[in-house]
């Protein structure tokens, strides 16, 4: 079944993209991230061009983001006061972002670009997914308790002015680190089609100490805000957000996000992360052999 | 007769005076030997839109001919628009676009469908003047294209071609291409790929003789989104705040509405 697409200009599998959106919704459900970083790339591997896949990938986060924000708020998993300050942060990166995307489509960089930034954040993030979850593993088969909270410890973080109390991390920490991840996500965000949750939530755990579950309900809070504002953008600007493979993808997303849910919690966490993990270093991987080994030396792109 | 019906007569007359002018000079240098139209000349694209198949026919003059063995070509191309092509070097081991030549009217689709292979109908420079085959496109690069003036645009031009060609959007048949239905009238069947987009496609005609054009005629083919398709996408050039405002509210709806729905989970 083929849907034409009114802005990427050509028939898409409809089917597929469903198909595509329930499976990176189906992980957002289980992992608590929007997916983005995965929904991008396959956008690209299918044929999209990647103007619309960024500017469109967004987009269906916003309706995973509200799912995911709902289930988590209904368990108090939402920090909303450490969100506002992400989300701050988030919207003025968000802004530099989609300029930066014309800027780099003008120069011919654009595509180059987002593969170096995803080589660079799968590899990181994947790779430190995998060492986590062996660990984890490993303690698990040890019969120890598995915490992904570590205990607290005096850092530069510490230091830092504008000390502000997060009731619901139970923190007491500067506002500024947090406005800064939020600027990073927000850039992320802006440039790539991602929500950042595969960022965030793993500085907001392993850097400012926030709980996993609250960093998980936090991140999704400000991902609905991030994307809705990188969505508007692209669609100002760009003009290539893709209404009809949007809606396909985020039907896929969120019937994928309950079965995702479902089976997170049936399901051993730590061997999921690793084929998770396994699973973003690989797309990292074909992403990385086409900037050492492009398939070919020229490309054309309308002006 | 009354006044009012002898000025519509000589109105008349008038355009059909104008209309020989017209048609008089033309008849003098190349004899009307061949007659062409596209059996529909508007196509729409609506969601279900997988591509068009566009049947063309036409019929040529023995008489003009004198009995003269003949080829037929045809060319279909559309809608003209800018295009960069990019060639990657390595920089510090990555291969980064550092070298562009924007061509400033690029067919986004061509084909040519031929009775024999062009190269066999007529000699390069005869194709040339009227772009009769791949080879004989003339895709003028634009003034300020070149940014980095080390390969010739001729290699940007045939990269183009080629990467055109892989992706279906520059076609090149003669086997079957042009089929004879008894001895004047010729049909021609071509299917347009849905990645060739909408806007406007002309067909041209052309009847060749001992490698020369004898004569030419042409068709218009006009692509055009409707329906949702055509709000869509003038909604997100004209309106983009409110297209912008749509996609966000749509997905809120979706995400909010499956909350609902899947209360228990």
């Amino acid at each position: 079944m083929h849907v034409y697409l009114p802005i990427a200009e050509l028939p898409v599998n409809a089917l597929l993209m469903l198909a595509l959106g329930g499976a990176v919704g189906f992980l957002s459900g289980m992992f608590g991230v929007g997916g983005g970083f995965l929904m991008t790339p396959m956008l690209i591997f299918a044929g999209v061009p990647s103007a619309v896949a960024v500017a469109t990938g967004a987009n269906p986060l916003i309706a995973s983001s509200i799912t995911g924000t709902i289930a988590q708020w209904r368990r108090k998993n939402v920090d909303f006061k450490l969100g506002l300050i992400l989300l701050a942060g988030g919207a003025a990166g968000a802004l530099f972002g989609v300029q930066i995307v014309k800027l780099l489509r003008q120069a011919g960089q654009f595509d180059l670009t987002v593969s170096l930034l995803y080589v660079v954040f799968m590899s990181v993030v994947g790779g430190l997914m995998f060492i986590e979850s062996l660990r984890a593993l490993r303690k698990h088969r040890q019969g120890k308790p598995v915490s992904m909270r570590r205990p607290a410890q005096h850092t530069w973080i510490h230091g830092l002015p504008l000390k502000t109390r997060f009731k619901a991390s139970k923190l007491y920490i500067s506002a500024i680190p947090p406005a800064a991840l939020g600027i990073l996500v927000g850039l992320l965000s802006g440039i790539m089609g991602v929500g950042g949750g595969f960022i965030m939530v793993p500085i907001l755990i392993y850097l400012l100490r926030v709980p996993t579950n609250l960093a998980i309900g936090t991140s999704l809070f400000q991902v609905i805000f991030v994307s809705a504002i990188t969505t508007v953008l692209q669609a100002v600007w760009n003009q290539t957000v893709d209404i009809a493979l949007a809606l396909i993808l985020m039907v896929g997303g969120v019937l994928g996000a309950q079965a995702g849910a479902v089976a997170g919690q049936k399901l051993r966490a730590e061997q999921l992360r690793l084929l998770l993990a396994i699973l973003v270093l690989a797309v990292g991987l074909r992403l990385l052999v086409g900037l050492f080994a492009p398939a070919d030396l020229f490309s054309i792109s309308r002006v | 007769m009354t006044p009012h019906a002898s000025n519509r007569l000589n109105a008349f007359f008038a355009g059909w005076l104008a209309l020989l002018a017209l048609i008089a000079p033309a008849r003098a240098e190349i004899p009307d030997s061949i007659e062409a139209e596209a059996s529909q000349n508007y196509f729409y694209i609506e969601p279900s839109y997988n591509g068009s198949s566009i049947v063309l026919f036409g019929s040529v003059d023995h008489d003009a001919l004198k009995g003269k063995a003949f080829d037929i070509a045809v060319t279909i191309e559309g809608p003209v628009k800018p295009v960069t092509v990019w060639k990657k070097n390595r920089r510090a081991g990555l291969w980064i676009n550092t070298e562009s030549l924007t061509f400033d009217g690029v067919p986004n689709y061509y084909a040519v469908l031929s009775t024999r292979p062009v190269s066999e109908i007529a000699p390069l420079a005869e194709r040339k003047a009227r772009g009769i085959g791949l080879d004989a496109l003339s895709l003028p690069p634009g003034k300020d294209g070149l940014n980095t003036p080390a390969a010739a645009p001729q290699e940007f031009q045939s990269a183009l071609i080629r990467l055109k060609q892989s992706s279906g959007l520059f076609v090149e048949q003669s086997k079957g291409a042009v089929e004879f239905l008894g001895t004047r009238l010729f049909r021609s069947h071509v299917f347009l790929p849905a990645a060739a987009g909408a806007g406007l496609y002309r067909a041209k005609f052309y009847i060749l003789e001992n490698g020369k054009v004898a004569g030419e005629t042409g068709a218009r083919i006009r692509l055009k989104k409707i329906g949702i398709e055509d709000r869509l996408s003038t909604a997100a050039v004209f309106y983009p705040w409110l297209y912008g405002a749509i996609a966000v509210t749509l997905a809120a709806l979706v995400g909010g509405g499956a909350s609902l729905v899947f209360r228990r989970v």
